[in-house]
């Protein structure tokens, strides 16, 4: 975040004095690399560079290709393999072992160009995807680049060479990573999510403060301060931070405080401490810190109102990671240490005793989803129930209109929906005139017109709690454990919504009678991995279940 | 379309001259032939074009066609040479100096690992090698003397003569690299009297991927690096590079033809270069004196970062630090150390070589951009 805004910053400055400027961009990495996918750098025509692209061992190369792309118009895709020893290209060992792709782009002096998009990620404090395409294959193709910014407020692109991004754009939030989809096209898009900066609020502005904001905002958080004295809550002792003047119990009403958001009390002011601690708690802060001993922390909890066990396990007292910090500047690193390590989900360990790799980064290429297929399953027969259960009503539609419409929510390259008989919805409608068999006769239906993509996703209309989040983290779920299928899990047992594999479309096919994909998924056992899914044990098979779901509406 | 950078790199390489690849073209399709194929008219064509190429750069250097055979470039050649004086007397001592090109110098050090001893002698401060130093350092297993003409980053030029002289004296034989040299100014093997001597098409306005290696006699001092099919009187196996050959044969006739003339011509930018640049940035000095190339001026810049400044200018001028280094972490030049500046000074160097294509107004531009660059403050 703070590298973007400094390249931003950089690119205007050059654009100022009419200087000529190429982005570079980490796509991709294989095996490990000091800087991740996002890394990245700019070079101005008279070689300045801002932000970095690696440990310095790669800059001198980039510089050098970055002037070259300047000479035309064509962005240039560049590979390095830090795994040979004898690297004649970087002339020295790196001692890393993993292939970079750094993408260089010229910024061609127009209102729509990479700064621009990323200009608009980091905006505002929300979460934002930007888009960087890639050719493996033609190192030199033109539609290389950055070419969309997804944030809440709406998509902006510059002609991206492929269209369907936008569905892998939405898998990519609801991960909550960054991910890397190929295409048919030839292009590979480096799906970029950027969570927004964390949020530093420290209660009290004291002197010991100083340090603390000032570590802060050279990671690039953003950082307020709240102190009832006037004295010390001066804009001009802290610049570059939020002051406020407030009395504690309003103090942190007036922020917007996320799940992002830490808040350290080092007011030095018991009450003042306390006061914010009650509010503290319950904001969706992730972490609050507690200056002072153990004791400190045992008072304040025994005097607030009971609190849960979620609650209290965001309290940090004392705050800090155990270094032997003595000093405000050794107690802000130590704090910020801590700060950083819980944000992550780390134990703040020695790397030296760690044992895999430094990093967890998930950087496999993942395919798009306009390689998978939703079946919707409308053409069971409805003995308990007494009617078709799909034209029951819910929320001003049938339940087959709703589990239609989630299902192409999520952008799959088709949805088809299995029925009884003819329908008119905005879905492929195929027609089971087997339906008296069973379950099986529609999945075997649906698999046969669907069996080009690597991925079918089995769905059942009368689950009408199943939401686009849930049939996403089900690919996602997937994609990062690689498991053939993925379920979900209700009820202590696994079923649909379910995804399945291309290698596992023979096992659907060979599906009989009344049987229906839970029982493949029961016989894959620990193959399938899972998603939670607690409202799936909810469907429509009685009238009471029904009457039971109405009542909810009315709720 | 934008404006290409001035290129005043001419002694890293020189682009084709437009007359070469013209000559060249029709041995790429309609006259394949390979011309060791001797029955049938392709062939034949092509060995013809061979010969007539032979001739051609034979006379460049005054040396007779059966005296040139055929590489791939001077470093072929130069390995070629001393890899096969060395390996007829394992253990023999052979003479360098230390600054010579990489080509001689980092096969003298894989020689040394096979067991040769090998002096370098060292230069003064202007570049110079004594023939004295020379004679002093032979011993009676001096098995040979291997000098360049002309240094590729200064442009100092040895008085050949005289070291040929001394070599015949004591029956050594004599490698020179003249791969800066021949084109550039007049160079004759009878008159100059080395016993091997190599050089290369690319920097003469020929193809990259061509050069000769000429043997005075004694063929059979020499071992073949490559073996398979007895090319070249079997001194260099290897189907001939018919296009290359041809185009340097081509290149050499138009050096022979142009040369006094561009030798005049190119001295002149060249003054006229050094001294816009003397006159206008003080701290300015000129490495390598006395006898010098034309078209080469090394010059010691007063900048503190030479590589950030060429990068900066990159977009309007291609000139080169040192010599074109084989790695990107750029080391400081060992010719100029050896010459006696110190490593921060070798750094400041820049390496500007004109050429045929260069204009009078080309050569001012460059100096007015070195001099504004380095004159303006970096903020």
């Amino acid at each position: 975040m703070k590298e973007i805004r400094q390249i931003i910053q950089a690119y205007e400055m050059a654009t100022a004095q009419q200087k000529r400027a190429v982005l570079a961009t980490v796509v991709h990495i294989e095996g490990s690399a000091y800087r991740a996918p996002g890394a990245r750098m700019l070079i101005t025509e008279d070689g300045m560079l801002t932000g970095a692209v690696s440990g310095g061992c790669l800059e001198g190369d980039v510089l050098r290709k970055a002037l070259l792309v300047m000479t035309g118009e064509q962005p240039l895709l560049v590979t390095y393999d830090t795994s040979d020893e004898e690297d004649h290209v970087i002339g020295v060992s790196l001692g890393c072992n993993g292939i970079i792709r750094i993408l260089l782009e010229p910024l061609p002096d127009a209102d729509d160009n990479a700064i621009v998009l990323l200009k608009e990620a980091v905006a505002e404090r929300s979460p934002a995807v930007v888009v960087t395409f890639f050719a493996e294959k033609d190192k030199l193709h033109r539609l290389q680049g950055t070419r969309l910014c997804w944030t809440q407020r709406g998509l902006h692109a510059i002609t991206p060479p492929v269209s369907a991004v936008a569905a892998d754009i939405q898998l990519a939030v609801t991960r909550g990573t960054s991910t890397f989809v190929q295409y048919a096209e030839g292009f590979t898009a480096f799906i970029e999510y950027l969570a927004p900066a964390p949020a530093l609020v420290i209660a009290g502005a004291g002197n010991d403060v100083m340090p603390l904001a000032g570590m802060a905002e050279i990671l690039g958080w953003s950082v307020t301060l709240i102190d009832g004295r006037p004295a010390y809550a001066k804009q001009q002792r802290f610049p570059g931070c939020q002051v406020l003047i407030a009395q504690p119990e309003q103090a942190l009403s007036n922020l917007a405080i996320d799940e992002d958001t830490a808040i350290v009390l080092m007011s030095h002011n018991y009450h003042y401490d306390k006061a914010v601690l009650e509010a503290a708690v319950k904001t969706d802060a992730r972490y609050i810190g507690i200056l002072g001993p153990h004791k400190k922390r045992a008072r304040l909890l025994e005097e607030l109102p009971p609190l849960s066990a979620a609650q209290l396990g965001k309290i940090y007292g004392p705050t800090g990671l155990d270094i032997g910090a003595e000093t405000a500047e050794e107690i802000a690193l130590s704090i910020i240490a801590e700060i950083k390590s819980v944000f992550a989900g780390r134990q703040g360990q020695a790397l030296r005793d760690k044992q895999g790799h430094i990093h967890m980064r998930h950087t496999q290429f993942t395919p798009s989803l306009q390689e998978y297929a939703v079946l919707v399953l409308a053409a069971g027969a409805s003995r308990r129930l007494g009617q078709a259960k799909q034209q029951l009503a819910f929320e001003g539609e049938t339940l087959l209109q709703r589990a239609t419409r989630t299902a192409l929510s999520i952008g799959a390259a088709t949805t088809a929906v299995i029925t009884s008989e003819a329908a008119t919805l905005p879905a492929t409608v195929i027609v089971n005139h087997q339906h008296a068999e069973g379950m099986a006769s529609a999945i075997r239906l649906g698999v046969e017109h669907t069996d080009k993509y690597q991925f079918i996703l089995v769905m059942l209309c009368d689950q009408p709690y199943v939401n686009t989040a849930h049939l996403l983290q089900l690919i996602a779920a997937q994609q990062v454990s690689g498991a053939p299928v993925a379920a979900s899990l209700y009820a202590g047992r696994k079923g649909v919504p379910a995804l399945f594999h291309r290698s596992q479309f023979a096992a659907l096919q060979s599906l009989q009678g009344d049987t229906g994909a839970k029982h493949l998924i029961e016989q894959l056992g620990d193959m399938v991995t899972s998603v939670p899914f607690p409202e799936g044990a909810f469907d429509i098979d009685t009238r009471e279940a029904y009457q039971q779901l109405i009542k909810t509406e009315h709720d | 379309m934008k404006a290409t950078p001035i290129y005043l790199d001419y002694n890293a390489t020189t682009p084709c001259d437009p007359r070469v690849v013209e000559a060249m073209l029709p041995y790429f399709t309609q006259h394949f032939g390979n011309a060791a194929s001797a029955d049938h008219v392709y062939g034949w064509q092509s060995r013809e074009a061979v010969t007539d190429a032979r001739l051609q750069v034979a006379e460049l250097i005054g040396a007779s066609p059966k005296q040139i055979i055929f590489t791939s470039g001077a470093t072929e050649s130069i390995n070629l040479a001393l890899k096969g004086l060395a390996e007829n007397s394992p253990g023999g001592h052979i003479i360098s100096c230390q600054t010579e090109h990489k080509a001689v110098l980092d096969t003298l050090t894989y020689l040394e690992m096979r067991g040769c001893d090998v002096t370098l002698l060292e230069v003064d401060t202007d570049g110079a090698l004594s023939p004295a130093a020379l004679e002093a350092a032979i011993r009676p297993n001096t098995i040979a003397i291997a000098l360049m003409y002309a240094n590729n980053e200064t442009g100092v030029i040895h008085p050949v003569p005289e070291f040929a002289a001394i070599a015949r004296r004591h029956d050594i034989p004599f490698l020179c690299d003249a791969t800066q040299a021949v084109g550039k100014i007049p160079v004759n093997v009878t008159s100059d009297g080395p016993d091997l001597m190599a050089f290369s098409a690319h920097k003469i306005y020929g193809p990259k991927g061509i050069g000769a290696l000429y043997i005075r006699s004694k063929r059979q001092l020499l071992q073949p690096l490559l073996h398979g099919g007895a090319h070249e009187g079997g001194l260099r196996s290897g189907t001939l590079n018919t296009p290359g050959i041809i185009g340097f044969g081509k290149a050499a006739e138009l050096c022979q033809a142009e040369l006094s003339d561009e030798q005049q011509r190119l001295g002149m930018l060249r003054d006229q270069l050094e001294a816009a640049l003397l006159g206008q940035l003080p701290g300015v000095v000129i490495n390598g004196k006395g006898s010098r190339l034309p078209q080469v001026s090394n010059v010691l810049l007063p900048h503190p970062d030479v590589e950030h400044l060429l990068l900066s200018l990159s977009a309007h001028l291609a000139v080169s630090r040192g010599s074109a280094c084989a790695n990107l972490v750029q080391q400081p030049s060992h010719v100029l150390k050896a010459m006696g500046l110190s490593v921060e000074q070798a750094a400041q160097a820049v390496r500007i070589s004109l050429g045929r294509f260069t204009t009078a107004t080309e050569v001012q531009q460059a100096a007015q951009r070195l001099v504004q660059a380095i004159a303006t403050p970096v903020v």
